[in-house]
């Protein structure tokens, strides 16, 4: 096992710190892709729907 | 009309389908390059690199604190040259571009700052000085941070893109300030001991960590770019199909009259 020395904390918390960071960016983002991506899926399904309304034609 | 073509290869990818069809080819690719690379990097920043003959064991947050610096620095680089993607060729992914690397452009300024402070509380004996490489580094911050709230104020994006394009350049301004802070004032943080014209001063034996953490960081930077643009412009189809059916039942009325 490595030896930190002294200021090992110093080097933990900013290693700590980086890698929270990150992640949690890297979350986020693939959170706002999945909403984003279900949205379009949604608002497109629901498009399709209103084009074959009306498309379908009345007695 | 704007008389400016855009550079060739990147008018190809003008068309966002052409762009999501190279991201989905590049994302596996550049997810494995990142994996690889960063355990191999942080193996190497603290089992193969020898502590500092000054510092001790303390250089290791070198290997986090300065790839995060180039590449706040380099994404803001590519913001700017977005920014005239946006200004003078229009092309319809800068803007997109822009906006999706802010967050991150703002997020490794923050790592830089921070881990910077924890590095230099036992090494200068503060965690914070206002000189010059310091106070630019954390402008540059507020600069990703205004323009992450600029972006946001304004609902139509291609308003929106104009703004934050503009705001972007006039920033770029802060970019050669930081890099050559410590050249041109007395500052307490050292030189640059990398990217200078003499070489780097840097042992190979810290050295080639350091670039192999640094290219790690920039893979996942690419990673997380393309993934961040994919939910950009999944958002402004979503925003434009919503306009639409918000606006199918006037339109009915209005060939019903």
């Amino acid at each position: 096992m490595i030896v930190l020395g002294p200021h090992g904390s110093f080097i933990i918390a900013a290693y700590a710190f980086a890698v929270l960071a990150l992640i949690g960016l890297f979350v986020w983002i693939l959170l706002d892709l999945r909403r984003q991506t279900r949205l379009v899926v949604r608002l497109e399904a629901a498009r399709t729907m209103h084009t074959d309304d009306s498309a379908s034609p009345t007695p | 009309m704007n008389d400016l073509a855009a550079p060739s290869g990147l008018a190809a990818l003008a068309n966002p389908s052409k762009f999501l069809a190279l991201a989905a080819r590049l994302l596996p690719w550049l997810s494995a390059a990142t994996v690889i690379l960063l355990v191999s990097g942080l193996y190497a920043a603290f089992f193969i690199a020898p502590p500092d003959y000054q510092q001790g064991e303390t250089v290791r947050v070198m290997f986090i604190h300065v790839p995060s610096a180039w590449l706040s620095l380099a994404i803001y680089t590519m913001m700017a040259i977005a920014a005239l993607g946006t200004l003078v060729w229009r092309h319809p992914l800068a803007d997109v571009t822009i906006k999706a690397a802010a967050p991150l452009g703002a997020v490794f300024a923050l790592i830089c700052l921070v881990t910077g402070s924890l590095w230099g509380r036992p090494m200068w004996g503060t965690w914070w000085v206002w000189d010059a490489r310091l106070t630019s580094m954390f402008v540059l911050f507020l600069m990703y941070a205004g323009i992450i709230a600029l972006a946001q104020a304004i609902e139509e994006p291609t308003r929106a893109g104009k703004a934050v394009a503009i705001l972007v350049l006039v920033g770029f301004v802060n970019i050669p300030i930081v890099k050559f802070s410590v050249d041109w004032w007395n500052t307490l943080h050292q030189g640059a001991s990398v990217f200078r014209a003499g070489g780097p001063t840097l042992d190979p034996s810290i050295l080639w960590p350091l670039l192999l953490m640094a290219l790690a960081l920039s893979c996942l930077f690419a990673v997380m770019q393309l993934l961040a643009m994919k939910a950009e412009i999944a958002r402004r189809r979503a925003r434009t199909l919503a306009i639409l059916a918000a606006s199918r039942p006037a339109s009915r009325a209005t060939i019903g009259r």
